[in-house]
């Protein structure tokens, strides 16, 4: 299995050919697109359910609800009929 | 209402829509997982030397996946577009908003890689003439367009309605940008045929690979959009009771 490794050592690896640029900026590219798209969303999440945890805390519950209509979408007070 | 239209509806409720993904996301995160370390091992180890590109050839298992997905985002944000005009069901506006700055993201790497592929290969790095990269341009500032309209219209559901027809309107481009290496005979070139030989141009060697990564790729789009989702749920029905005990739990 390990027989198929196109590379005989770590230097003819990272060298690419001659093409170490092109080949290790685009994944690095693609590592950090990955990244960002699975990390930031989870980091967003832990804020909100932080700052609910805050509101909840600070007697926030008791509000009213905003205005919505029967399907759910909000609706500004100016626009509401 | 009642009936054959309740899944409709059930479908159509954030809460469900939550509970549902909390159940998927951690088979769809161990799957992309999987399909990930298989198709990057399998590129950067085990991928022959194309006869003419050499070592570049693994830029392009890379650039073909996320160039075939970033197609996906329009007819996507069309689809829920349209069942939010039609049906008003606010979680496919949820999915089509959060669905435009991924496909950002999916379409200027799509260019990146390209272009750093053809720095070698076509010895340029972009050709304002070539239409497949000029659409695919298009389609990067397209996306870039329905965020600001969104951004831009205050009410919710006129925002919602108007993002959801520049999406419909916007499919023209995906099929611009499929069909442009046929119509036009410009640098960039069509897609190879694959053949059942090892060791020829194309062999399984390369497109199985490439497979491999197209569905790593859209498990990833998968999993990114579901995650977005969710936070637009937990911040849009902030104040249903579900959303608040799910806070209290959660430390």
């Amino acid at each position: 299995m390990l027989d198929g490794i196109q590379f005989n050592s770590l230097g003819e690896f990272l060298s690419m050919g001659g093409y170490a640029f092109n080949v290790w900026s685009v994944y690095a590219l693609f590592a950090i697109f990955l990244i960002a798209n699975l990390a930031l969303p989870l980091r967003k999440r832990r804020r909100i359910l932080r700052e609910q945890q805050r509101r909840l805390a600070a007697g926030a519950g008791r509000e009213d609800a905003g205005a919505t209509d029967r399907a759910g979408w909000e609706v500004s007070q100016e626009s509401a009929p | 209402m009642a009936g054959r239209w309740q899944w409709f509806h059930r479908l159509g409720s954030p809460k469900w829509f939550y509970e549902k993904t909390t159940r998927w996301l951690p088979w769809l995160w161990g799957a992309m997982a999987l399909f990930l370390t298989v198709g990057l091992v399998w590129a950067l180890l085990f991928l022959p030397e194309d006869y003419q590109q050499g070592h570049t050839s693994r830029i392009l298992v890379v650039h073909v996946a996320v160039a075939g997905a970033s197609l996906s985002f329009f007819p996507l944000m069309a689809v829920a577009g349209a069942v939010t005009l039609v049906w008003r069901m606010k979680l496919a506006d949820m999915v089509a908003r959060n669905a435009a700055p991924l496909g950002a993201w999916f379409s200027f790497l799509t260019l990146a890689t390209g272009s750093i592929w053809g720095s070698v290969s076509w010895g340029t790095w972009w050709e304002w003439t070539d239409s497949r990269l000029v659409s695919m341009l298009f389609q990067f500032f397209l996306l870039l367009g329905v965020i600001s309209l969104r951004a831009a219209i205050e009410n919710t559901e006129t925002a919602a309605r108007a993002c959801a027809l520049l999406s419909i309107v916007g499919c023209i481009n995906v099929v611009v940008i499929k069909y442009s290496v046929d119509w036009w005979n410009t640098l960039h070139q069509p897609s190879s045929p694959i053949s059942m030989e090892v060791g020829s141009p194309n062999g399984p060697e390369f497109w199985v690979a490439t497979v491999v990564m197209i569905v790593a790729v859209y498990l990833f789009l998968t999993v990114s959009l579901i995650l977005a989702t969710r936070n637009e749920i937990l911040q849009r029905e902030s104040k249903a009771r579900w959303v608040r005990e799910l806070a209290l739990e959660a430390r």
